[in-house]
């Protein structure tokens, strides 16, 4: 596992919390889980990091959280997005490929 | 955006960390079941799930920190939106109300205004640092006599070249005195103002001119075989671009300076001021400098004329060159007899604070005035806004009822007055700029460098503050008692009788009035006193139907320019309405010119000297034509001086102070060294003694010695030309005569009148700017007193009708008003006048012919103060003495 695969970018956890949600709400575990599969377990958290992450999201109004029951009937903590976050997951996404493929195109520039 | 703000976010902090806990153990278990399906032990799944998880402690506190972090950042942007909200509301509330805010922006605004017009000029001329090279380290050196006699500041030139030879700490230059000269080279001959420097000068106080250089080391060098001492010149900016327009080719140009010509080798930049103690009486607007420098311990060490200046050296201070100059004081003593006759001591001062001396004492007592009017503005507007918010009782209890804050409520007062305050500092602004356009059009005579005054950075900033300041003081008594009103006023509706504490805050309030107006009005009353004083001060001579007229002539010394001053003579008073002319220099009341000599009794001792007189040249007729009366003995006659016999002319006082109790004709006086009496055996008979006439200005106590013009013709010529009409009229006429004598002679005619009135002006300015803030004042604390009056009778009005209809008169009544209206007066009367006896110092060293304590003055101001009270308490009076017993009980 190499450095850069651990090493997420503040911004880019945000927009993959939102966008793990945007499909229904989810507990943290659920939104780690999320996040390893859809990133093809490219992006390995430390998990601890989804938290504060999730408080300041909530903070801003973005989620909201409350308790609910999980699959095998545990008691958990889910999370929902917030109209608000819903927008905001648009703009964030649309900032997010416009700067990854400017950033990509930069680096395949052929070597003169 | 609000209802964003204001929506309600999760739960409490701590229920946040209680819930952590077991999210995060939920977060673990689940992992390690997702691993154990993979195929590890228990154990091992429930190590693997924790080391992913990380430090469950770190986290928790990471998840604390970022829910502060966002809300802290959205309470502070919600703050601000209650401010502009409060800003908003206070402005819907006071459209309601349009009288009441007008008074209070009127009243602020005339507060704030006064106040920063005063501070503007303070600012300009006196806190400012002087526009020369690290000015803190310029000094002025003055010398002052030790042995009880009146001595001139200046240096003698023996003095200064041992100043410049022996003091370290100090690299001393001086400048010589301003003396106007005729001009010709520019388009037609002018006079100019003219101030002789050592080479130095523009080097010590460390100025470049825009244009060429400054003077070199071994320029200026003359002896008296010389004729006139410049050879180079230096123009200042305004004569270069007035004259010249501003020609770059004039350097190296010869321009003619009293018939002898100067090149020209430098031009100073544009707003360059001469600036120098007000006792060295340096023309502050030089126009041309030139640069001399002579053997200066071959000069009597009785004259004084050199104005010393200095630059203290790297990491010296004023204090040791203090040190270093009494300790020189004390060697001159030795080596020169005359030092030990008058005994002698140097002062050094910091040049900023010797340039500002003299405008201090005025400035500061405006500064006095002006800040009493802000405070009275300030207890008026606390006054308007306690009664406004006593109005507005029972609508704030409303709203603290239905559960506005306390804190809530004090700031939609503050954003009230905080629109108010923004306001009274637009108009206030306003006002300043105002003031200060009306100083530029008419400059006090002896306020140092003025120009270039107006509203600038520092100003504006300034009435912010005090804007802000004003506001704060105002609304500090309102905003506490209303908070209390809010509190408890809903349930207790009592209206009928006038609440007990806002009386008493009112009535503290209009007595501070009343005592700050009185502080002011009492200075008013003594400079308008001062005044008055002044222009009964006998001034000797004649000044209706006079005629002045001032020019130079370049004519060779001698018997060419006694022909001048005759042809002179003669044309004018060909002059069909003119009745005498007579020439002398200076005239009186001449400004510029002071031209002292000192004196004693011819048969006293070699060195000694009884102090300075003026020394005034003038023909035959000039007395006659000033109207001078002769006392005894005769008036100068055109034979009476001539190289081997002086006699002089000398005035009452002089006569009577040098020869107490006999006759002074026939007596002998010595003169010393001045303006080339150096040639003259020094001893003069005294033929005449004339009425005394102040030459200076109207507080002048300084003798005249007369002298003929035969002994000695200055370059300046002064003509007094008395007139059967209005002077005025002859101007032109007069300066017809002058060309035709002359085209050369730069000429200036001004009826003596005039030069009276410049001569008062500082008395007036500080008259005329007093009178206006007392009045100001006055107004302030009539008006102040009225809405009290008229609030009060306004709140009793139930209480009132009852007393009427159980019987009391309507007379009683009038009189009760009438009575606390008087009452606060007399309080804050004999509060006023007590501090103005004491502030009233302030102004002593401007007063004439008056104490500070002047019993008429603090007593009429008090009569005056209190009478105004009772006028301004007629209104409530009638009002409260009309109350309709039956209308008022129905009222409510």
């Amino acid at each position: 596992m190499s450095e850069t695969r651990s090493n997420l970018l503040r911004g880019a956890l945000d927009v993959l919390i939102l966008r793990a949600l945007a499909d229904g709400s989810r507990h943290g575990y659920g939104i780690a889980e999320w996040i390893e599969t859809a990133t093809e377990e490219t992006v390995l958290l430390e998990e601890g990091t989804l938290y504060p992450a999730l408080h300041r999201l909530d903070a801003k109004g973005w989620l909201r959280a409350e308790w609910g029951r999980s699959e095998n009937n545990r008691r958990a903590k889910f999370y929902r997005l917030t109209p608000s976050g819903r927008r905001r997951l648009q703009t964030e996404s649309a900032t997010w490929h416009e700067y990854t493929s400017a950033i990509h195109r930069a680096l395949t520039l052929p070597n003169r | 955006m609000l209802s964003f703000f204001k929506r309600s976010r999760g739960t409490s902090s701590q229920r946040h960390t209680a819930d952590l806990d077991q999210e995060i153990a939920f977060h673990v278990a689940k992992r390690a079941e997702r691993l154990e399906s993979q195929g590890l032990s228990r154990e091992e799944a429930q190590r693997r799930a924790l080391e992913r998880f990380g430090d469950p402690a770190q986290v928790k506190k990471a998840c604390v920190a970022e829910r502060r972090r966002v809300l802290g950042r959205e309470r502070r942007i919600a703050g601000l939106a209650g401010t502009l909200q409060d800003l908003r509301f206070g402005a819907r509330t006071l459209r309601t109300n349009p009288g009441f805010a007008a008074a209070v922006i009127g009243i602020l605004g005339v507060g704030i205004g006064a106040t920063t017009a005063v501070f503007g000029v303070v600012n300009h001329v006196v806190l400012r640092p002087l526009a020369y090279t690290e000015p803190e380290r310029l000094i002025a050196i003055e010398r002052e006599h030790t042995r009880g006699q009146k001595s001139p500041a200046q240096l003698s030139p023996p003095d200064f070249a041992e100043l410049r030879d022996r003091v370290a700490g100090a690299h001393v230059t001086a400048l010589d005195e301003s003396i106007i000269l005729p001009l010709v080279g520019a388009d037609r001959p002018i006079h100019v103002t003219v101030t002789p420097t050592l080479p130095d000068y523009f080097d010590v106080i460390g100025v470049r001119p825009i244009l060429g250089r400054t003077f070199r080391p071994d320029e200026g060098i003359y002896s008296r075989d010389d004729g006139w001492p410049w050879r180079h010149i230096m123009l200042s900016y305004d004569l270069w671009q007035r004259e010249f327009g501003g020609d770059e080719d004039i350097l190296g140009r010869k321009l003619s300076l009293n018939n002898t010509d100067g090149e020209v080798v430098g031009v100073m930049p544009p707003g360059f001021l001469t600036l120098m103690p007000h006792s060295a009486n340096t023309a502050e607007a030089t126009d041309l400098w030139y640069p001399v420098q002579w053997e200066f311990r071959e000069s009597r060490p009785d004259s004084a004329r050199l104005r010393g200046l200095a630059r203290l050296q790297p990491g010296v201070d004023l204090a040791t060159v203090q040190a270093e100059l009494d300790t020189l004081a004390a060697q001159l003593e030795q080596e020169y007899p005359y030092s030990q006759q008058v005994g002698k001591r140097f002062r050094a001062m910091a040049l900023q604070s010797g340039v500002t001396e003299h405008a201090q004492g005025t400035l500061r007592t405006f500064a006095a005035g002006v800040g009493l009017v802000l405070l009275i503005a300030c207890a008026n507007v606390a006054n308007l806004l306690l009664i406004n918010g006593g109005r507005r009782q029972r609508d704030l209890a409303v709203r603290a009822a239905l559960g506005a804050s306390r804190t809530r409520l004090v700031r939609q007062m503050f954003g009230e007055t905080a629109v108010l305050g923004g306001l009274a500092a637009a108009l206030g602004v306003g006002l300043a700029t105002t003031m200060i356009a009306l100083l530029r059009a008419y400059p006090p005579r002896d306020l140092p460098r003025l120009a270039g005054l107006g509203i600038d950075g520092p100003t504006l900033s300034f009435a912010v503050l005090i804007a802000v300041a004003a506001v704060l003081i105002a609304s500090l008594p309102p905003v506490l008692r209303s908070t209390q009103v809010g509190l408890r006023a809903a349930s207790s509706r009592r209206t009928g009788t006038y609440d007990r504490n806002q009386r008493r805050a009112q009535g503290l309030l209009v007595i501070a009035e009343v005592a700050l107006s009185i502080v002011l009005l009492a200075g008013a009353g003594l400079m308008l006193r001062t005044f008055a004083e002044l222009q009964q001060v006998p001034l000797g001579f004649e000044h209706a139907n006079l005629l002045t007229l001032n020019t130079t002539t370049i004519t060779e010394y001698g018997e060419h320019r006694q022909a001048t001053e005759d042809a002179l003579i003669q044309g004018l008073s060909a002059l069909p309405g003119v009745e005498k002319v007579g020439l002398g220099f200076p005239l009186p009341l001449n400004g510029l010119y002071d031209r002292s000599v000192p004196y004693r009794r011819a048969e006293l001792g070699d060195d000694a000297v009884e102090g300075q007189v003026y020394f005034r040249t003038i023909s035959p007729g000039y007395l006659e034509a000033l109207s001078v009366d002769l006392l005894e003995g005769r008036n100068l006659m055109a034979e009476d001086n001539t190289r081997e016999i002086g006699r002089v002319v000398i005035d009452e006082r002089l006569a009577a102070r040098t020869w107490p109790g006999e006759s002074a004709i026939g007596k002998r006086l010595w003169m010393g060294e001045g303006f080339a009496l150096d040639d003259w055996p020094g001893d003069y008979e005294v033929v005449g003694v004339v009425r005394y006439v102040p030459q200076g200005d109207h507080r002048d106590r300084q003798s005249t010695v007369y002298v003929s013009r035969h002994l000695y013709q200055s370059v300046e010529l002064g003509v007094a030309i008395r007139t059967s009409g209005d002077p005025a009229q002859l101007a032109t006429a007069a300066r017809a005569v002058v060309n035709s004598v002359d085209p050369n002679m730069p000429v200036d005619v001004v009826p003596m009148s005039n030069l009276i009135v410049g001569s008062l002006a500082s008395t007036r300015f500080a008259l005329d700017v007093l009178s206006g803030f007392s009045l100001v004042a006055l107004l302030l604390a009539a008006v102040g007193l009225y809405a009290v009056l008229a609030h009060g009778v306004r709140r009793r009005t139930r209480e009132i009708g009852i007393r009427m209809a159980l019987g009391a008169q309507a007379a009683r009544v009038r009189r009760q008003v009438v009575a606390r209206a008087l009452g606060l007066a007399t309080i804050g009367s004999v509060l006023g006048v007590s501090i103005a006896m004491v502030s009233g110092r302030m102004l002593e060293n401007q007063l004439y012919g008056v104490t500070p304590s002047d019993p008429l003055t603090l007593a009429g101001t008090a009569a005056a103060v209190c009478a105004l009270a009772v006028a301004s308490s007629w209104l409530p009076a009638r009002r409260a003495a009309s109350v309709e017993p039956q209308t008022a009980l129905r009222q409510d």
